[in-house]
């Protein structure tokens, strides 16, 4: 075996009460991808913060390339050939790419004068490296979510580090557009470099890593070369126990009430879009990320206005909600697919997030109804299963699962008949992510009618009890669920459905 | 999840104290210097309450601007609405109309002004800043053109009530100050309504997709912020026996002043309505020391930015050693 890129040994941080990491160790040979998985709170982003010199451990030892080194800030953690790509990417909107490539370096200059043909010139050559090719005029803001992963990622490979930390790089991403970052990925290994990648997707890490290590409550429970494991032993040794599958496919009494429907529904691009769905029956919006799925979500809601179609709720044809306030009186609550930017304040406390939606029902002469509000709000945090210290604690201190969750608590709260799911459980462990899963069929057992937009080809195949498909933001057809496989699926989304 | 529940506990600690209470130590701080540099005249019952009664317009203001601010948005208006409500009191008074009517006209007038901000921001998607900047430039030159540029004076007698009478030891202005102050705090602290607007303030967008009227709210905050400007402008009134065509324009700055004072004390980087009082009676507690200890005028304004300054940075510092 070569000599390690890059070797941590007794990681070990305490926080009062709680030991984050444990003697921990990793061990990344160069020229490889070294997957990275583990519950939230695991211990994953404790390493990388102490990695990156932004939090202090109790011990560490750190080699890179057998040199022993110290990381005590993050100017120590560049200098050690430490690169870290955070998952809010931090781009400069306003920039372009090339711009934001050379972000932090020292600009390039004519005779003192800042020369923007060099830095264009300079950035064309890393993407050459690279063998990407973005826009390099362009403001980053108009770029592809993809687009923008790759400029953080080349930014990082402009440090000229040996190992490169990515965390969730691919979330937002189409399944073209990751299929480009790991080739960028893998260009950076074939230069001897290493890449640490940090993911909840268990399917992209085996794709892509040559080695995998899983983190369970501060230790390192155990490594494997990709090629000798599966998904199944990743979940087991992540969430130590066997997994049952976590949305397994569990079919109800079906109603054949209808509760819902969308009658050529259009607006921003999409539609017309027509479907139905009974009392108590969840439905999948089927299509590949870009189809509209998104902002079919939107237009039902009221978020973004509706062009043509009518909305049947309880048999009562109306016209669409304006607004997402108009929407909540009739009935329709959406839990929006960005939970930091669209769906909760995040300074604010669980209390008053949770409550949002329902401040009305609390008014009383004018004067909100704090003790009511409180226990119902602490009744749906019970059903919703979150967990938190406390009601008063701002939603930042949740971790991603319990911040869904209060999301999904104001949802219940508001008391739907009808609940739009757009990615509900994106970023969220599988722990939480089970209960979610109950939550969401607790909720269609009580009669809601639920639409529910997934990447997850799992969690939709094995939630939904219908399907509409979309493509290029047109309806492509109707399928009820009789086990589809994601073959047949994904051939769905491709072809639509056709019914000779 | 178990170590950010520790380190949330762990700010508990001193640098979270200092942030929640620091700006009120620092008044007492304040209150305890000038007292030793002129026992004579500083701490005495009737020099403080000189001071309350100088800053009850401000505060008056500063509890609208307040409401506009915890939704994230700003108000540089309320200088020129307090000023041109002023005018419209005193010219219908003048023009012989009873005093109540005159009020209640001047209040009319205020809540359409702020009417008119909350149109532009919060229907039409102007910026804040530049909306109400727009609003500020033509009501002063609204207020100019009625009064021709002139104190309008010749009010009558009883008008004289609202701002330099007492009742019992407490000028009425303190009392109308006071009234204001509590309807706001009721208002932001114990009303759906108020949370709305926290919420807003909060995370618009996510406020916006959970079912709130949002525009609604930020008009209604803008409606307020106009209604409190009038308040504040005819008891101003009252207590210059006149009305001046600017008399209000310092409140435009002070009032933001005061509410960003206000949102490093009581809760972190909130506003709060009694912040903002805090913000006022530092500003006012500044003024009145410095002319007492002797300090020029102009070094006074020098200081009062200085202050503004250093409570901003301080509590900003705590912040930053918590990461």
């Amino acid at each position: 075996m070569q000599e390690p890129i890059l070797h941590v040994k007794t990681l070990t941080k305490t926080y009062p009460g709680v030991r984050a990491l444990d003697g921990v160790s990793l061990c990344v040979q160069p020229g490889t991808v070294h997957g990275l998985v583990g519950e939230n709170g695991a211990g994953k982003s404790t390493l990388i913060k102490s990695l990156a010199g932004v939090v202090k451990p109790d011990e560490m030892v750190l080699e890179m390339k057998g040199r022993r080194r110290e990381i005590r800030n993050a100017a120590d953690a560049r200098k050690a050939g430490l690169a870290f790509i955070h998952q809010e990417l931090n781009l400069i909107e306003y920039f372009n790419a090339a711009e934001n490539v050379f972000l932090g370096h020292e600009m390039p200059t004519t005779m003192g004068l800042y020369d923007r043909s060099k830095l264009k010139r300079k950035v064309q050559d890393i993407f050459d490296q690279l063998e990407v090719s973005i826009p390099l005029e362009d403001p980053v803001r108009y770029l592809a979510p993809g687009q923008r992963a790759m400029v953080a990622i080349a930014r990082a490979f402009a440090h000229e580090a040996d190992v490169y930390f990515m965390d969730e790089p691919a979330t937002a991403l189409t399944q073209e557009e990751k299929r480009h970052l790991f080739a960028m990925v893998r260009r950076i290994t074939s230069h001897g470099k290493s890449v640490v990648y940090v993911t909840h997707n268990l399917d992209d890490v085996l794709v892509l890593s040559q080695d995998i290590s899983v983190f369970r409550e501060g230790k390192k429970v155990s490594q494997w070369t990709a090629s000798e494991t599966d998904k199944k032993h990743l979940i087991t040794a992540m969430i130590g126990e066997e997994p049952e599958s976590a949305a397994e496919n569990i079919r109800r009494e079906k109603s054949e009430t209808e509760l819902f429907a969308a009658e050529g529904i259009s607006g921003g691009g999409v539609g017309p879009v027509t479907f139905r769905v009974n009392e108590g029956e969840i439905l999948g919006i089927a299509g590949l990320v870009g189809s509209g799925r998104s902002t079919l979500m939107k237009l039902l809601s009221g978020a973004v206005p509706v062009e043509t179609g009518r909305l049947r709720i309880e048999a009562r044809t109306v016209n669409p909600p304006r607004s997402p306030a108009e929407a909540l009186g009739m009935g329709i609550t959406l839990i929006p697919e960005e939970r930091r930017t669209e769906g909760l304040a995040l300074q604010r406390s669980v209390f008053e997030n949770a409550i949002l939606s329902s401040l009305g029902r609390f008014n009383r002469a004018g004067l909100l109804d704090f003790s009511g509000a409180k226990k119902a709000v602490r009744e749906a945090g019970s059903r919703v299963k979150l967990k938190t210290v406390s009601y008063e604690a701002s939603v930042r201190t949740l971790s991603g699962g319990n911040q869904q969750k209060v999301l999904f608590g104001r949802a219940v709260l508001a008391r739907p008949k009808v609940l739009l799911l757009d990615e509900p459980t994106k970023g969220v462990d599988v722990g939480a992510r089970k209960e979610i899963y109950d939550v969401i069929r607790d909720l269609a057992a009580n009669g809601v009618a639920v639409v529910i937009v997934s990447s997850d080809f799992e969690e939709i195949l094995n939630l939904a009890d219908r399907f509409v498909f979309i493509r290029d933001g047109a309806d492509i057809g109707t399928i009820e669920n009789n086990n589809l496989n994601q073959n047949q699926y994904l051939t769905l989304c491709y072809q639509g459905v056709s019914h000779e | 999840m178990n170590e950010r529940v520790t380190v949330e506990s762990r700010t508990l600690s001193a640098q979270r104290f200092l942030r929640v209470w620091g700006t009120l130590i620092g008044f007492v701080l304040l209150l305890a210097l000038f007292s030793v540099l002129r026992p004579d005249a500083f701490p005495r019952i009737s020099n403080l309450r000189n001071i309350v009664e100088q800053v009850a317009t401000l505060a008056i203001a500063s509890a609208g601007v307040t409401m506009v601010m915890v939704t994230g948005d700003f108000d540089l208006s309320v200088g020129a609405v307090a000023s041109l409500c002023g005018v419209v009191a005193a010219k219908f008074m003048v023009g012989g109309m009873g005093i109540a009517p005159a009020i209640a006209l001047s209040l009319l007038t205020g809540a359409a002004l702020g009417a008119v901000n909350g149109l532009l921001i919060a229907y039409a998607g102007v910026s804040p800043f530049i909306g109400t900047l727009a609003a500020m430039t033509s009501y002063t030159g609204l207020s100019l053109f009625v009064t021709g540029g002139t104190t309008v004076f010749g009010l009558p007698e009883a008008f004289r009530i609202l701002g330099q009478e007492s009742l019992g030891p407490v000028p009425i202005s303190i009392i109308v100050m006071v009234i204001i102050i509590a309807v706001t705090y009721i208002i932001l602290d114990y009303t759906a309504f108020g949370q709305k607007l926290y919420a807003i303030g909060g995370n618009r967008t996510a406020s916006f997709l959970a079912g709130i009227n949002t525009s609604r709210a930020r008009f209604l905050a803008y409606v307020y912020s106009g209604i409190t400007a009038a308040v504040a402008g005819i008891v101003l009134t009252s207590r210059l026996f006149s009305a001046h065509p600017q008399a209000g324009a310092p409140f435009m700055l002070n009032a933001a002043a005061a509410v960003f004072l206000g949102m490093t004390a009581f809760r972190e980087g909130q506003g709060n309505i009694f912040g903002s009082l805090l913000g006022v009676l530092i500003m006012g507690v500044l003024s009145n020391g410095l002319n007492i200890v002797g300090v020029n005028t102009y070094i006074q304004s020098v200081l009062t930015g200085g202050i503004l300054v250093l409570a901003v940075l301080l509590s900003g510092l705590a912040q930053r050693k918590e990461n």
